[in-house]
């Protein structure tokens, strides 16, 4: 049986929408910028990634459900008549309302009659709420809601394909959203993961990511629901592979065994040889230790490696939103037979030996999407094309 | 309905019921890892160890994971202007089956679900998604009581209130799962969570049962006033000779979704 | 400096939690990260985050961090060197 992406949607950085956020991925812009939407109170201002424009209509919600709503409402737009279609909402998120949470804690520290409002304004902390609001705004009959920090935004396009498969539901609307808070870019600074010149990946001068924010979406469906969608698919999901690295809590195992057996469960589910990959949307953060994990992984997996790019520079690492963000775009390349740049990159690392492709026109039939997380957890997806 | 998977076995950290449990917790993680991390590690530890068996990978249910620690992370940025490493780590939600991954070498796929009192059905529904290379999967539900929710507990909607007792337990259960085909002595599967009826959860959740379930499966639980209760309540059945079939049923407030577990021996 | 090695003895105990060493057992000239006291590469992120907060200092990356914690005698000289340089 195959899983469809039928719909999908975007917002980020550079662009509200899919067009306008793959226009910049393709042009390889750099996205990033000194944060201004908080003060994140570090001696200097993190160069990220942030959503300028919010849609009028969303801007009611905390900012990652706003973004959620954004991107889950445009992949849904080819499915307008649902309502005898059994929707399972599929969500990934690290943050969920924390960029809200954190600024009514910070209140409430300074003026402790606040706890009156306390329950209201802390409710949005738990993950499964932004899901259980979205599963009603779109009509949904289920939603399950995955943190996995950075590979969560693959692991639930797996997910989606499986409930799919199984039959419990008929279409899976993931979403992957994350805003920029306080704990994340102060989280992230005292692991000493930021590049103060903004991320270069796989770049010999790379020094760290730099965090963005954003959200991405797919509606993902059995075949039978096709012909109730206005247009035909974009792609198909034909494999996911999962792993844990079981090497560190923050670093990558330097070989990138996890990395691999990811990728090649992958790879199985799919019965894509590697050769068949045309191009690899890599998760490529800018981190010394990731880019050169990342591509050891690779490099273990295909005898030639095919064009690969990263995306960080410019949609920012978007965390639990990456991988479906950055699929949405994958997906976007595979259609224009176009690989993308990858901003940021400018000069090659001896000690990766390889590097990022330019902007080609190629003919793309399979694509490969990794994103690694904390705790070692790894996930791979394969798009492949619906015609070819 | 989720797919069923069979229970191995199971393993219960609830530290009301063994104020001493920490003296089992080796050194290195006492000083290092947060409270909530050392309960789950040690319900896995003795999950495991009973059975005598590795876990291919691992699905958690959580639904606010290691508050506390996201709480410090803040008080020191607003407190000094520092922050700890650690507790930044320790309050990325999956960083707690990250840890016991690395301990146990748990090398398969690792998922967390945080969908509030309906954590553990939601991480059922997960682990029923797994090929079946990925099992024994190591499922784990651990939520803990911080003081925090304790000073708002006064605050919250009656509703609410009910869902989360002010004297709320806290626990980490841990759940050894194979396939139906490897092991089909005790039998697991889930629904939901589900858009529920919040003027009355319970009578969504029943519908469903009599809708889904088979008949003469009777609700073991239908008041989710923890986090971690359904979990524990599945636990208890466990061990012990309760009604067969059972139906664990879960409701949270925030989401406004309910869950059911359906627990069957043969 | 030794007073000052003392101290930073004290703050790496209490810092990171490690109850059941003593200041005066641990040896001076012995690597602090790894064997000994068994700190990890997020220990050493802890420490690096106290050594700015309650000396000024600041370590530019975590490879420079890994020479500083060489041992304590290195710590405390390159706390005595950069203190200095930042007042």
């Amino acid at each position: 049986m195959s899983v469809f992406v039928a719909g999908m949607g975007a917002i980020s950085s550079p662009g509200t929408g899919v067009a306008e956020s793959f226009s910049a991925v393709i042009s390889g812009y750099d996205g990033i910028s000194p944060l201004s939407l908080f003060d994140s109170r570090l001696k200097s201002v993190p160069l990220c990634t942030q959503v300028c424009s919010i849609p009028e209509k969303y801007r009611k919600y905390y900012r990652s459900l706003a973004l959620a709503m954004s991107a889950a409402d445009e992949a849904l737009t080819v499915l307008p008549e649902r309502k005898d279609i059994r929707l399972g909402i599929l969500v990934a998120t690290t943050v969920a309302g924390i960029s809200h949470t954190e600024k009514f804690y910070e209140d409430l520290r300074k003026d402790p009659s606040l706890i009156s409002r306390s329950a209201d304004e802390f409710s949005v902390h738990e993950p499964t709420v932004l899901a259980g609001e979205l599963c009603r705004h779109t009509g949904g009959c289920g939603f399950h809601t995955l943190s996995t920090a950075c590979s969560t935004g693959l692991h639930i396009i797996g997910m989606g394909k499986r409930y799919i498969e199984q039959g419990t539901y008929d279409a899976c609307l993931v979403v992957g959203t994350d805003a920029l808070s306080l704990l994340t870019v102060r989280g992230f600074a005292s692991l000493m993961l930021l590049d103060p010149n903004g991320c270069r990946p796989f770049d010999k001068r790379r020094a760290g990511i730099s965090l963005g924010e954003g959200a991405g979406a797919m509606l993902l469906t059995a075949e039978n629901v096709l012909s109730r969608c206005t247009r035909k698919p974009f792609a198909i999901v034909s494999g996911w592979g999962a792993s844990a690295d079981c090497y560190h809590m923050t670093a990558p195992h330097p070989e990138g065994m996890g990395a691999r057996s990811a990728v090649k469960a992958a790879l199985d589910e799919a019965r894509t040889e590697p050769e068949q990959i045309d191009l690899i949307a890599a998760h490529g953060t800018g981190t010394p230790d990731n880019d050169k994990a990342e591509i050891k992984a690779m490099q273990s997996v295909f005898k030639s490696l095919p064009p690969f790019c990263s995306m960080k520079r410019t949609l920012g690492h978007t965390l639990a939103a990456s991988g479906i963000l950055e699929s949405v775009m994958a997906v976007n390349a595979m259609c224009e037979q176009t690989v993308p740049p990858t901003a940021g990159f400018e000069i090659q690392d001896e000690e990766i030996g390889v590097s990022p492709s330019k902007a080609i026109k190629r003919n793309i039939c399979s694509v490969l999407k990794t994103s690694f997380g904390f705790g070692g957890n790894n996930a791979a997806v394969i798009f492949s094309r619906t015609a070819c | 309905m989720g797919k069923y998977l069979s229970i191995i076995n199971s393993a219960a950290v609830i530290p009301n019921r063994e104020p001493q449990w920490q003296d089992e917790i080796p050194a290195s993680i006492k000083r290092r890892d947060p409270r909530i991390w050392q309960m789950a590690w040690l319900a896995a530890s003795r999950a495991l160890t009973a059975a005598d068996t590795k876990a291919n990978s691992i699905v958690a249910g959580t639904a606010l994971g290691a508050l506390d620690e996201t709480k410090n992370v803040l008080d020191g940025v607003y407190d000094t202007g520092f922050s700890s490493p650690r507790n930044f780590i320790a309050s990325v939600h999956n960083s707690m089956a990250g840890k016991i991954s690395l301990d146990f070498k748990i090398p398969g796929p690792n998922l967390t679900m945080c969908e509030g009192h309906n954590s553990f059905a939601s991480a059922v529904s997960a682990a029923g998604l797994l090929d079946s290379s990925c099992f024994p999967v190591l499922l784990i539900v651990v939520d803990e009581r911080i003081e925090l929710l304790d000073r708002i507990h006064p605050y919250m909607s009656p509703k609410c209130k009910e869902y989360l007792c002010a004297d709320w337990k806290e626990a980490a259960v841990a759940f050894l799962l194979g396939t139906a085909e490897q092991n089909s002595n005790t039998l697991i599967r889930s629904l939901g969570p589900f858009p529920a009826d919040d003027s009355d959860p319970g009578k969504s959740c029943r519908k469903m049962v009599l809708r889904h379930l088979k008949p003469g499966c009777s609700i073991l639980d239908n008041s989710s006033t923890s986090f971690v209760k359904p979990a524990i309540s599945a636990f208890e059945w466990l061990n012990s000779s309760g009604p067969n079939p059972a139906a664990v049923c879960s409701y949270s407030p925030s989401s406004k979704g309910a869950a059911i577990v359906e627990l069957l021996k043969k | 400096m030794e007073k000052l090695m003392d101290e930073l003895c004290r703050k790496i105990i209490s810092t990171l939690k490690l109850s059941d060493v003593k200041p005066e057992e641990v040896d001076v000239d012995a690597p602090l990260i790894g064997a000994g006291l068994g700190l990890d590469s997020i220990d050493t992120l802890e420490l690096l985050v106290m050594l700015e907060k309650d000396y000024g200092v600041t370590v530019p990356d975590v490879n420079a961090g890994r020479k500083v914690f060489s041992s304590l005698r290195a710590l405390a000289q390159y706390v005595q060197e950069n203190r200095q340089k930042e007042q």
